[in-house]
């Protein structure tokens, strides 16, 4: 009998276990909310606007056969909901949409210029504590304003938010491109000392592009830093980056090589010595050559050569890159203050990064090996041009 | 001096009663002698050449008696005497034909049983690909037979019991004595014999009877249709529980390990039997929770997916009219309503069964926007994951078990998924075997004994499993 009563005592504490921890029973399945896709942040005569594109889950016939609904979801896209607050322009939202709304499956959030240069830290502050968002739902920039940007379809996706999200992954992937997601902002924003960039996006001939970075300090927009300057930015902040270049032969100024450079190991050692802080960059890098403009030699000097003037390059890349935040921004935007904070405990918390980080002594020091000169022919010559 | 017997008139008796008992009056060296027999479990062929032929042929000096009759006239290969009259009527029922002469005061009882029996066939519940085909008819010792010609180890040992008041039916325990641990034996011998039912017509009444509570979900007692398994069992240090009329026989004590078990497995190479293992786990969580995972998808954590899965699985339901609960539960009764009717149905007609189920189901029902695509993909494939298991009484708990969580994950979401499962998992740890632990060796863990269950190769299982407790535990 006592067993009994133990074993009804252990299924009422179960069962109770599910009501306290069940909170709300949001039994509502997925086709009767109305799905977010992405989210556009914009400011418009001092109030908010809220843009961005929803699926449209309409019963439709484009897979030709009567009676059988569609397998593409169809999106739809709205603008034109204004507010004064964040809460007043989602009522305006609310009210618009035929259903509750779901954000599990926002792909993107952009923000104007205009939006982002008056800051950002408080809508980052939204997303991160509201339950319905992913918490890697990344944080983008945009040159046109999202109504613009979200108004008319890509040739090369159902939605603007998925042209997004597949252009950056793929970016990132390849090592060519930093995208962070809305843990690495708020982490970036908590350490207050520092800045952190933005993917800057826009849209050329129906498609999404990747035009750069937006540097934010104080979460505010200050500059833009172009696609083309941007290769030290992926040696330093990119896991895995990998970039493809073309550099001049070393013994024939008419041939190219085509070169991919990866990382193989990033150090960055900081220390504090007389008031100075400094920090020293060792970055080693792997490069293959792709293939050569025209097949011809390269003999071992060449590569040495090679070697050098990859590692002088990509050198000058993080040098001048590094200048540019401490003159320019005199803002930290690659977050040496955390590899200091870690190595220096007891002197960070005695000091302001954001105001001796400009004056920082910072060395780069870059190695490049070709790894792949076994692959290239030895003997091979230049072809005698015909007549 | 011997006292005068009552059989004759007992014997009279019954024939007045129209149970279908004859007499047969001989005549020999001017003595009358009786001979009774049930005609239907009667070989007429061994009662006239080895009991009627012998005694007319008595040529010997002085009249006939009992004794003489048993002990050099009758050719039938089991003979016995009794003078309990009261038994007569046990005896004749049973088949065996009953010789009496008047003012003897024993009896005569001979074997001649024969009964319609279905031949050896293949097995029909328990198909195994790379197994040997000789499965258990419904007569006893053809079953018993096919056991002893597989292990013919002198230690092999058959306990039998008459259960049932009316049927009388014929149970058979086998072990090998010098294996089984003795505990296990008695429990089976105290359950049996604790049976006090008026018939039992297969083995599935005894199997209730070794349950230890009726409410028990899970069977605590495999079945084995298959001879060779019935042996690999025996040899491992449990009891066969053969049934007379049953072609079924009843493993025990089972563990969940050995209800995953086909067999074949072990009779093909390590990496397939370790393959299958994991199938065969995949599968039983397949058949117990896509259905409830789906619900739990659809209407609580959409987010779960990726959003372009979403999109797809938003789009697919776009016509559903009812919400996914009632889709799912719908469906799976419309799986299990196909399953049912399969087995009832005559095997010509079979297969039509399964046409009208794709065509209907498959294809109408997404057609018109009954359910999603999805779910038909879902519920086939959780119906599908349930044929994969050897002991069908197994996943008949699992079916029950798939619609209990669905109801939890219905109302309760993720938490009542988990909590479903922990019941589950609770309820699974908790049951007993005969005593054994029902989730051994995985709980209470056995590592040896596990990893002998996931390779399911002889070569390397040296021992007998810990958690039988046998009393020999080396196997080679």
């Amino acid at each position: 009998m006592i067993k009994v009563l133990n074993s009804i005592k252990y299924l009422i504490i179960l069962f109770a276990l599910i009501f306290l921890l069940s909170g709300c029973w949001d039994f509502r399945d997925v086709n009767d909310r109305t799905i977010s896709i992405s989210v556009g942040v914009d400011k418009a005569n001092g109030d908010i606007e809220y843009s961005g594109e929803n699926a449209s889950l309409v019963p439709s016939n484009k897979s030709g056969e009567k009676g059988q609904a569609s397998n593409v979801s169809g999106v739809y896209f709205y603008s034109g909901t204004f507010g004064k607050d964040f809460e007043d322009t989602r009522l305006s939202y609310n009210t618009s949409i035929p259903e509750p709304d779901f954000l599990g499956a926002v792909r993107v959030v952009v923000f104007s210029q205009e939006f982002a240069a008056e800051g950002i830290e408080q809508y980052a502050n939204r997303i991160n504590r509201l339950f319905g968002y992913r918490k890697s739902l990344p944080f983008l920039v945009s040159r046109e304003p999202p109504r613009d940007l979200f108004s008319k379809n890509v040739k090369n996706s159902i939605a603007v938010g998925f042209a997004i999200e597949i252009t950056m992954e793929h970016l990132e992937k390849e090592g060519s491109a930093f995208y962070p997601k809305t843990v690495n902002i708020i982490s970036d924003i908590a350490m207050r000392e520092i800045g952190y960039v933005l993917p800057y996006i826009g849209k050329k001939n129906d498609s999404i592009e990747f035009l750069g970075y937006a540097v934010m300090k104080d979460s505010k927009m200050i500059d833009i830093i172009s696609l083309r300057e941007s290769n030290g930015l992926l040696y330093l902040l990119v896991k895995k980056p990998a970039v493809i270049e073309a550099f001049p032969h070393p013994s024939n100024n008419k041939n190219n090589i085509s070169a991919k450079t990866t990382l193989r190991k990033r150090k960055i050692k900081t220390s504090y010595i007389n008031n100075n802080i400094n920090i020293s960059i060792d970055l080693k890098m792997d490069t293959q050559i792709q293939y050569l403009y025209y097949v011809g030699p390269l003999s071992n000097k060449d590569i040495e050569l090679l070697e050098q003037a990859i590692s002088n390059k990509i050198k000058n890349e993080i040098t001048s890159l590094i200048y540019k935040t401490k003159k320019d921004y005199e803002l930290d935007i690659f977050g040496f203050a955390r590899y200091f904070r870690a190595q220096n405990p007891q002197i960070y918390k005695n000091m302001k990064w954001s105001s001796v980080y400009p004056n920082a002594n910072i060395v780069v020091n870059t190695s490049v090996k070709i790894l792949n000169t076994n692959l290239l022919d030895p003997n091979a010559r230049y072809a005698k041009k015909r007549d | 001096m011997r006292s005068k017997n009552n059989f004759l008139k007992k014997l009279e008796d019954y024939t007045q009663k129209d149970m279908g008992i004859s007499i047969r009056e001989l005549s020999v060296s001017g003595k009358t002698v009786y001979v009774s027999y049930l005609p239907s479990l009667t070989d007429k062929q061994s009662l006239s050449d080895n009991i009627i032929k012998p005694i007319l042929q008595y040529n010997k000096k002085g009249p006939i008696n009992i004794d003489a009759l048993y002990g050099s006239v009758l050719y039938a290969g089991y003979v016995s005497l009794d003078e309990d009259e009261n038994k007569l009527i046990d005896y004749i029922l049973n088949g065996r034909t009953v010789i009496i002469i008047p003012g003897e005061s024993r009896y005569i009882t001979a074997d001649t049983y024969k009964t319609a029996e279905r031949n050896i066939n293949i097995p029909q519940v328990q198909m195994g690909l790379n197994s040997p085909l000789d499965s258990f008819n419904e007569n006893i010792d053809t079953n018993l037979s096919l056991i002893r010609y597989r292990i013919k180890d002198s230690s092999l040992r058959v306990k039998n019991f008459i259960i049932g008041k009316r049927t009388k039916t014929r149970v058979a325990v086998l072990y090998i004595h010098d294996v089984i641990n003795e505990k296990y034996l008695n429990e089976i011998e105290k359950r049996l014999k604790a049976i006090k039912i008026d018939g039992v017509i297969e083995s599935g009444y005894l199997h209730k009877f070794l349950l230890n509570n009726a409410f028990d979900l899970f069977p605590q007692v495999g079945i084995a249709e298959r001879s060779d398994k019935a042996c690999a069992d025996i040899l491992k240090g449990k009891a066969c529980i053969l049934v007379e009329g049953s072609q079924l026989a009843l493993i025990a004590p089972a563990t969940i390990t050995t209800l995953l078990d086909a067999g074949d497995e072990h009779n093909s190479n390590i990496f397939f039997a370790v393959f299958s293992k994991i199938l065969r786990i995949t599968a039983l969580l397949f058949a117990l929770t896509l259905s409830s995972t789906y619900i739990m998808v659809v209407s609580f954590l959409p987010e779960t997916l990726p959003a372009t899965y979403i999109l797809a699985l938003a789009n697919s339901r776009i016509s559903v009219p009812v919400n996914s609960f009632l889709e799912a539960f719908i469906m799976e009764i419309v799986a299990e309503l196909l399953r049912e009717s399969s087995i009832r149905l005559p095997q010509h007609i079979g297969p039509a069964v399964g046409i009208v189920g794709t065509i209907v189901i498959g294809q109408a029902a997404v057609s018109a926007g009954v359910v999603s695509p999805l779910l038909v993909i879902i519920v086939s494939l959780s119906t599908l994951a349930s044929f994969s298991f050897p002991d069908f009484t197994f996943i008949n708990s699992i079916r029950i078990l798939k619609f209990m969580l669905l109801i939890f994950t219905a109302v309760f979401g993720i938490f009542g998924f988990t909590m479903g499962l922990t019941v589950i998992a609770l309820g699974m740890i908790s049951t007993s075997s005969i005593g054994t632990p029902y989730t051994a060796p995985i709980a209470p863990f056995k590592p040896k004994d596990f990893i002998n269950f996931f390779l399911g190769d002889i070569t390397l299982a040296k021992e007998r499993p810990d958690f039988l407790e046998t009393k020999d535990k080396t196997r080679q």
